[in-house]
């Protein structure tokens, strides 16, 4: 266990480290400023819209972030043969993964937990209306959703280029998020062979679409129930696990030397 | 001296490119707003009015408090049957088939319900957004002009969008068509509603195929607009134009007040 605490710790620290995390955190700081002193029809108490772009950015940046550190950790370590020196060491194959995929998404829950403090204490200058449980769940829902593609990230980087680990972790991550709602629909209106295909696909991806509150907590909805929040955890993750696991076998049978 | 004269021809194509590129930029047809001067045209191009477009579909799901505009759209192309209760249980029905939809239907905002009056100011950030990013998207210029007239009573607001939209949209009949609804019912202007509706009929003859109903409609509040301004024998004209429009079933009533009202003319009673 201290040797993936040691090990992760120096991924979330790797985060901090590079300039991506302040670019993304001084653009989004600009854009909320910006589109706080726009005046709409001369219109002025309104919030929704900057907790959308706020919530959006914070989002989009946070998986962002997170998945390319996710995808770069092992191809960095093996082209800088800093992999072998871990693993010589009394470092076990399944205390690197667990190590990596720790670090990763503690880096990623970190980044969005600063966007997510300050766009709430941005919001909060302008109304009283948010609800701090909807909030809470919000941000917990976000970071399972961000533990999921960490895990995947983790597991395609043994098998991937990083460039390309990013693209199609992302890529997946997007099009279920927007279209997961909507793929059983779809699947229905389907003939023959697809039908049961597209079904299949709508029961077995990890519906990303789950860990996202953003409507809920901008419109003042109630927070959903503890119990089905408790149970998207659980979903979350087992889902991270099975991508775990497949990822440090894809690793156990791996040539390193 | 073939290569020579190869080379010279790309390079006049290449200028003539150029130069043309100049001409279709200062073309009187493009848009002010969307095309030249815009730092943000030159640097979106179209993708700009797209991005405009997404806006205006966020607006719509901030009028539904939240609700994604693609699960409104499936639960009405699920049910044609577009009545508010039937759209309700549609949606409902459309997104709790198995576990997957209730937990997504938990999560997101699947019933629909509209902006209270006192949080209507919410939208009103998108419909400026969007209607900047794209001055022809007609909905949202007649929307936002909606929200000030009927729903704020601002009709000098109402009146400035629509303007602003006139300009970006010349072909619209729909705005004409608005901005006379606006000065007849509310400014009380009946000439200045009557130029408008005018307006708003000629450009309307080119798309009739695609409104049925609509020929009747700004016939007849033109020949209103001309009766309030002291005009019946225009009016009256207008009141004929717009019963000969009438083909099958639509609005029964309207038909019985316009044959009324040319009767009245007629009689001389007006």
């Amino acid at each position: 266990m201290r040797n993936v605490a040691a090990i992760a710790g120096v991924v979330v620290k790797e985060i901090f480290r590079k300039k991506d995390f302040y670019v993304a955190f001084v653009f989004t700081g600009i854009v909320l400023f910006y589109a706080a002193r726009l005046r709409f029809y001369d219109v002025g108490n309104t919030y929704r819209y900057l907790m959308d772009i706020g919530l959006g950015l914070g989002m989009s940046f946070a998986a962002l972030l997170t998945a390319t550190l996710a995808a770069r950790q092992f191809p960095a370590e093996m082209q800088g043969r800093t992999c072998h020196v871990l693993l010589s060491k009394a470092v076990s194959r399944r205390e690197y993964v667990a190590g990596k995929f720790l670090g990763s998404f503690a880096a990623g829950a970190s980044c969005y937990l600063l966007f997510f403090g300050v766009l709430l204490l941005f919001t909060l200058t302008k109304t009283h209306q948010v609800s701090f449980a909807a909030a809470a769940q919000a941000y917990v829902l976000f970071c399972m959703g961000l533990m999921l593609l960490t895990a995947l990230c983790t597991a395609l980087g043994f098998v991937m280029t990083p460039a390309a680990n990013a693209t199609v972790s992302l890529t997946l991550y997007l099009m279920i998020s927007l279209y997961g709602v909507t793929l059983r629909q779809a699947a229905e209106k389907q003939e023959g062979v697809l039908r049961p295909v597209l079904l299949a696909v709508n029961l077995l991806i990890p519906h990303f679409g789950f860990f996202d509150m953003r409507q809920r907590l901008i419109h003042g909805w109630d927070p959903i129930s503890w119990k089905l929040a408790a149970l998207l955890c659980v979903y979350a993750s087992a889902y991270s696990a099975v991508f775990l696991a497949i990822g440090w076998l894809l690793f156990r049978k791996k040539n390193i030397s | 001296m073939k290569d020579l004269s190869v080379k010279a021809g790309v390079l006049a194509a290449i200028f003539a490119l150029g130069a043309l590129s100049f001409v279709i930029q200062r073309a009187p047809d493009l848009p002010e707003r969307s095309s030249a001067g815009d730092p943000l045209f030159k640097m979106l191009g179209s993708a700009k009015a797209a991005l405009g477009d997404l806006v205006f579909m966020r607006a719509d799901s901030y009028f539904h408090k939240g609700l994604r505009p693609d699960l409104l759209k499936a639960a009405l192309e699920d049910d044609q049957a577009a009545t508010r209760g039937v759209r309700q249980d549609t949606m409902s029905r459309l997104i709790s088939r198995d576990w997957i939809g209730r937990v997504y239907a938990a999560v997101n905002v699947s019933s629909e319900h509209h902006l209270d009056l006192d949080e209507s100011d919410e939208m009103l950030p998108l419909l400026d957004i969007s209607t900047r990013l794209n001055p022809h998207n007609r909905a949202a210029v007649l929307t936002a002009s909606y929200w000030f007239h009927d729903r704020y009573r601002d009709t000098g607001r109402a009146l400035e969008i629509l303007k602003s939209g006139r300009g970006d949209n010349p072909d619209s009949w729909e705005i004409d068509n608005e901005l006379g609804r606006i000065y007849f019912e509310k400014k009380k202007d009946a000439a200045q509603a009557a130029f408008y509706f005018r307006s708003a009929l000629r450009k309307l003859s080119k798309a009739q195929e695609k409104f049925p109903f609509d020929p009747i409609r700004v016939r007849y509040q033109l020949a209103e607009a001309y009766r309030a301004a002291g005009r019946p024998e225009r009016a009256l004209i207008f009141y004929k134009e717009a019963l000969s429009f009438y083909r099958h079933r639509e609005e029964a009533a309207l038909k019985r007040v316009l044959e009324k009202k040319i009767a009245e003319l007629q009689t001389g009673k007006a």
